[in-house]
């Protein structure tokens, strides 16, 4: 497609041919089961969690009395009754108990855990425990580096090249200044849930909705004190996830577990929408401080950074978020000396957690604030200062950890894009407008997004899978990714019937299970359909070779000449069905199933000298978006947004563009109306769908256009030379808040960078727009 | 009271409704048992689905079809998780289940989402299916604004809304299902309603016991007589709300959703008397016709399923300081009829808040309808404001309605309410004072800013800090101003 032609989502989707979601039919008749859908046996226990009710203290007594005497409840237990390990740390930190009965870290802490014959008894009587408590003062802010209960939850990492004192300090110019960045709640439509089921001799049958099935069932093991082999986890489906269940699905899980333990009944663990907001991690905020050096033209000398995150009480994974964060300080541009130290603090709230993009929007968000000071403070369009400070070959290729970006594509994704999207008139004519508009202001902004894939822990970076092809030509498919929503087992399903040539109606991919590929991935930093997708490519080109070699022995055909497709195996003329073949391999003792594995090449990364190739590959895209503003309430609405993403060679448009529109919405929802807010005394107080605000249908922007950039492939050797899409468009969305940033500081006729914190709510634009006000009276 | 509720004998009673295809009759049912739950655990039909179970994310809509004064069956979205099984007597119960046909066939609804690629992780799937087939009922070919109004209560957060919007656009190409054979379906249905109707006593309980069901006004008047605390439930919005979050125990409960009396909206000569239990919905119908400004700010109010289900009633019963109408009804100065056993007494919307949490409401009173002055043509204005951290369905910052009524041989009579400033809906007294005295000076931002910081001293919470609400409440009537003056008005609604 020409770079100049009009078009949107749909169009370029039905150009190309996309397999649909393969659960659509079952999603639009309500047939389609989740977790709390599935029929369980009339005896199921139900499992409700007894959570603190202040933030940090010591717990001097738990009276139980009217919890054990509430009508149903059957068993209660705390965390002296846990019979393994107390602990559910992901990354081996020792720090994050499942129950505590003495030192309280955060509101809404898990202490003691109520089974009864119902749900709603349950839930009930967990609230009737009453608690005699020290309450200590709780630390919130990170940005309070001073104060006594100032501590980091796991080493902090430095990146560092050049020499940024020296380079500052040649600097022509130099800026500096602070940004504090909001969290995000995941609203996963479907909340966290477990059941877990006694099997014989104590074994035990974990449902969890859960991104990590393997993780789920070493916790599992770990805390019943059972080996890993006795725990099978199973997940069929997840209503959304975006790194809300990587980790945070353990407490559910184990607590059924332990249930089903206590018991020897089928236990349910569900919930409710308030108890999961407040019991479960979110996106870090943060609190960003830097200093830029720059030349009159706006490029970049030095930058030296310090980025603070509110991690919460325990470690969970704020080690590698953090440590994302800083690679995604650079986003697009090329820093000459650059220091970038993280802080991974300690709060009394929540541990926060993965949340798509895992630390690179915050990071991204960072080097975007650089780039609008440049231009601010040089009175240039923050394009052409970006368009300044791009990655370039050679010298200018390398990040601040040292890895080459050698498939750099962001200049032609933005040239593009400002011809498609008309940037230039556009911004123009705004700007005309602006001038005589006093209370309604316009911004347009265009921003870049390079994302890095792979997971930093690199032995992540691996995935199995299993290809079964039954005597009738059926064929079943497992592999270790989960299902969200994000359409990973209709891509996997796509890439077997490519290779066997089979329709997709005789392919079905089973549930994860922890029985059948072992030692899996988290579905997580966009990698699952790279991993399991190639994992699934190995399983069943083996499986064809081997009907190729039988065919070519049998039938005496050439190999070369055997094609597969539409469920025919076709050679010298002949056709068979592809049941009849796979009949007649079967008769003739040929193995019709196999498993494939793959690991990422190339990859490694050094933590310690903050050195290496961490990331396979990039992910490129851009966005333009358009906003109006009311000056008086704060009040905007985004008018207009013009997407070109980067997905390599697509697996599946459709399933694509699903990702980048939604992912970019997400975005826009951090940035904008999403605010999670805590009171002093660290309660958090936006914690259901009534105080905390997704966006809606409505806040979509009114013309939306978004295309592949079709020309991209990968330079490297993924499957079928596609990119991974999950993350990546999420951070587009920074076009949004530049958008709203350019319409505030017309207020002031673009002299005062407004500076704007996120989410950048009505009163953050309100109040941005007194600041600009008072200081152009000054 | 709780043990009342228990009480299987001497006093049966039974709830009738039908579900789908299906007629259900319920002995004594739990009054403060869901739809959602009943759906879901009784029944194991799983398609409606909790995602919040505050109605906020539209997960569990199902349609619901009633007979209305005319004696047409009426099906409007609703979210099931905050229906009480009592609210159902005598209903048309629609899920998901329902929608498909016996072998297996979709709805159009269904199919066009199918086509559009409308789901991702499927979890909200089947609440935006039943609301996009409550507004295919209504308008088979919706444009594209009435299609983002009808999807205001229902969350998604996967797709972006672009497919379910696109699914929306496509729906009258696809399907088989046609409208007409809908209409004689629903003819067949209206006939099961009315003869389901038909002869039925109401639930009138003598003692108090967990909940009645009056038919009529006078009922109502003689069950509070002897319930006096009992709990008057209308739409449930707020009242789900307290039982579904806070185990609030509301039994007795008296609902009142049978009683047609209290729904009129009626014009009469100078005003307009709407029924307490007049919906959003219902509102939307009609108020909009005499103030025009009204029709976006209802819409601003909750999703379609929470004005299907809200009523006005309810809204200022519950004294909350943001309750959205209140503000414009004491800016129109409207008045309210308060019932009891005894007789009844009319007030002023105004003096109906007295402080946080606490109503002029005398214990066994309940409201009977609002009266609502309609504006003299020449020389009146109004202008209605609200807002909320996202513009839509969402609790209000900030509420605001200025009436002003000006006059050449008196000074000009003026009231400006706010909601969201302060415990209560309030009036400005002070801003009103200043405006009367110095309509010349409209222009000075100062005295108008400092006599609204005199009015008011809100509150910091989760929906914004003191200071944002106050600059606000300034901004909002400097936009009143603007267009009182100059006839400006600033929307981004309507763009630049």
């Amino acid at each position: 497609m020409k770079a100049n032609e009009k078009s949107n989502a749909v169009t370029s989707a039905k150009e190309l041919k996309s397999e649909k979601h393969e659960s659509l039919r079952k999603f639009v008749t309500g047939k389609a089961l989740y977790l709390d859908d599935m029929p369980t046996e009339a005896e199921t226990l139900h499992a409700y969690i007894g959570k603190s009710d202040f933030a940090r203290g010591t717990i001097s007594e738990i009276d139980y009395k009217d919890v054990y005497s509430f009508p149903g409840v059957i068993d209660v237990f705390t965390a002296k009754d846990i019979p393994g390990i107390n602990d559910i740390s992901p990354t081996g930190m020792n720090d994050e108990p499942v129950l505590v009965d003495k030192e309280v870290s955060f509101f809404g802490q898990p202490l003691f855990v109520v089974i009864a014959s119902t749900r709603a008894q349950a839930r009930m009587a967990a609230s009737l425990a009453k608690i005699r408590k020290e309450e200590k003062e709780p630390f919130l802010d990170v940005s309070d580096k001073h104060h006594k209960d100032y501590k980091l939850v796991t080493e902090p990492l430095m990146l560092e090249r050049g020499n940024v004192a020296e380079g500052l300090s040649e600097s022509k110019n130099r800026v500096s200044g602070n940004m504090h960045i909001g969290g995000q709640d995941h609203f996963y439509l479907e909340g966290h849930i477990a059941i877990a089921k006694p099997e014989e001799s104590g074994d035990l049958l974990v449902l969890s909705s859960t991104q990590h099935p393997s993780e789920v069932q070493h916790m599992v093991a770990k805390v019943l004190n059972l080996s890993s082999n006795r725990i099978v986890v199973r997940v069929k489906r997840m209503g959304g996830g975006f790194g809300g269940k990587e980790t945070q699905s353990n407490l559910f899980a184990v607590i059924a577990a332990i249930s089903t333990h206590r018991t020897g009944k089928t236990v349910k663990i569900r919930p409710d929408r308030d108890d999961d907001m407040i019991m479960t991690g979110k996106r870090h905020s943060f609190f960003v401080e830097y200093e830029v050096g720059f030349n009159g033209d706006g490029q970049i000398k030095a930058l030296d950074a310090q980025l603070s995150a509110k991690c919460g009480y325990s470690s969970d994974l704020s080690g590698p978020i953090t440590d994302r964060a800083l690679f995604h300080s650079d986003n697009c541009y090329y820093y000459p000396n650059v220091r970038l130290v993280s802080k991974p603090v300690k709060t009394n709230t929540v541990s926060n957690t993965a949340f798509r993009g895992f630390g690179g929007p915050q990071g991204m968000l960072l080097a975007e604030r650089i780039i609008q000071e440049i231009a601010f403070f040089l009175n240039k369009d923050p394009l052409e200062v970006r368009k300044i400070n791009l990655y370039a070959k050679g010298k200018r290729s390398i990040t601040p950890y040292y890895q080459k970006v050698t498939d750099n594509i962001s200049e032609r994704i933005i040239d593009e894009l400002v011809r498609s999207s008309d940037y230039h008139k556009r911004k123009k004519e705004i700007m005309n407008f602006n001038t005589g508009s006093q209370f309604l202001k316009r911004g347009i902004a265009l921003t870049p997004v390079k994302f890095g894939i792979s997971f930093t822990a690199t032995w992540f970076n691996q995935a199995g899978a299993l290809v079964h092809v039954y005597t009738d030509g059926s064929i079943i498919v497992n592999h270790g990714g989960t299902e969200m929503g994000q359409g990973l087992h209709t891509k996997v399903l796509g890439i077997v019937s490519s290779v066997l040539g089979v329709t997709l109606d005789k392919i079905r991919i089973s549930d994860t299970d922890t029985s059948k590929i072992a030692n899996t991935s988290a579905t997580a930093a966009s990698s699952g359909s790279d991993l399991n997708g190639m994992a699934a490519l190995i399983a069943a080109k083996k499986i064809r070779k081997r009907l190729e070699n039988f065919i070519s022995k049998k039938y005496k055909a050439d190999k070369k000449d055997i094609s597969f497709t539409g469920n025919s195996v076709i050679f010298g003329g002949q056709k068979y069905t592809f049941s009849e073949i796979a009949r007649n391999a079967y008769m003739a003792r040929v193995q019709l199933w196999d498993s494939g594995f793959y690991r990422t090449p190339k990859i490694h990364w050094d933590r310690k000298k903050g050195k290496g190739r961490p990331f396979y590959y990039f992910s490129y895209g851009a966005a333009v978006s358009e906003v109006l503003l009311d000056v008086l309430t704060g009040e905007y609405r985004v008018k207009k947004v013009d997407i070109l993403h980067d997905v390599g060679q697509t697996l599946n448009p459709t399933i694509d563009l699903g990702q980048i529109e939604g992912g970019f919405i997400q975005g826009m929802g951090w940035l904008t109306n999403e605010e999670l807010y805590w009171d002093s005394l660290g309660i958090l107080k936006t914690h259901a769908p009534s105080t905390y605000k997704i966006p809606l249908a409505s806040d979509r922007p009114d013309d939306f256009n978004i295309r592949l950039a079709d020309w991209a492939k990968n330079t490297e050797k993924t499957i079928k030379r596609s990119k991974a899409v999950g993350e990546p468009p999420f951070m587009l969305a920074i076009s949004v808040h530049e958008a709203i940033t350019m319409a505030v500081a017309s207020t002031g006729n673009y002299k005062i960078n407004p500076r704007l914190n996120t989410p950048a709510t009505s009163e953050i634009v309100l109040e941005s727009i007194g600041r600009i006000q008072s200081e152009n009276l000054v | 009271m709780a043990k009342a509720c228990d009480n299987k004998k001497p006093h049966e009673v039974e709830i009738q409704f039908y579900l789908n295809q299906q007629f259900i009759s319920i002995s004594n049912p739990n009054p403060t048992e869901t739809l959602l739950d009943f759906l879901r655990i009784n029944l194991k039909l799983t398609g409606t689905k909790e995602g919040c179970a505050e109605g906020d994310c539209g997960a569990c809509t199902v349609l619901i079809g009633k007979i209305n004064e005319d004696r047409e069956i009426v099906y409007k979205t609703a979210n099931s998780c905050i229906i009480f099984l009592p609210s159902l007597a005598y209903c048309h119960v629609i899920s998901v289940e329902g929608l498909t046909g016996k072998s297996g066939e979709l709805h159009p609804v269904q199919e066009a989402m199918i086509e559009a690629s409308g789901a991702q992780c499927g979890f909200c799937t089947p609440g935006f299916v039943m609301s996009l087939y409550g507004l295919w009922l209504k308008d088979s070919k919706p444009s594209k604004q009435k299609i983002l109004d009808s999807l205001q209560g229902n969350l998604c957060r996967c797709t972006g809304y672009g497919p379910i919007i696109e699914a929306a656009l496509k729906v009258t190409k696809t399907g088989s299902i046609s409208r007409k054979g809908l209409a004689l379906q629903q003819r067949n249905w209206k006939n099961k309603l009315i003869k389901l109707m038909t002869g039925k006593e109401p639930i009138v309980s003598e003692i108090p016991k967990c909940f009645s069901l009056p038919r009529t006004i006078s009922e109502l008047k003689a069950i509070l007589s002897h319930n006096k605390d009992g709990t008057i439930v209308a739409g449930s919005t707020d009242i789900g709300l307290w039982v579904n979050k806070t185990f609030k125990n509301v039994k007795p409960m008296i609902f009142i959703e049978q009683i047609d009396e209290l729904k009129h909206i009626k014009t009469q000569n100078d005003k307009i008397v709407v029924g307490a239990m007049a919906s959003y919905t219902d509102l939307l119908a009609v108020l909009p016709r005499y103030f025009p400004e009204l029709k976006q700010y209802i819409i601003q109010i909750g999703g379609d399923q929470i004005r299907n289900m809200g009523t006005i009633g309810g809204n200022i019963a519950n004294g909350s300081p943001i309750g959205d109408m209140a503000p414009i009804l004491i800016a129109l100065g409207a008045k309210m009829a308060l019932v009891n056993y005894v007789g009844s007494r009319k007030i002023n919307v105004e003096s109906f808040f007295q402080s946080y949490g606490c109503q002029d409401l005398k214990p066994g009173e309940f409201i009977r309808n609002f009266e609502i002055p309609l504006l003299q043509k020449t020389d009146s204005k109004l202008r209605v404001y609200k807002v909320a951290k996202r513009r839509y369905e969402d609790i209000t910052t900030v509420s605001a309605a200025f009436y002003l009524e000006t006059s050449k041989e008196r000074q000009p009579l003026v009231r400006f309410a706010f909601g969201g400033m302060a415990e209560i809906p309030k009036r400005a007294r002070k801003l009103e004072k200043v405006f009367k005295e110095q309509a010349d000076f409209l222009d000075q931002d100062l005295i108008i800013s400092e006599a609204i910081a005199k009015d008011f001293n809100p509150l910091t919470d989760c929906r914004g800090s003191s200071e944002f609400r106050l600059k606000l409440a300034q901004n909002l009537f400097k936009k009143f101003a603007m267009y009182v003056n100059e006839g400006i008005e600033i929307d981004i609604e309507k763009g630049p």
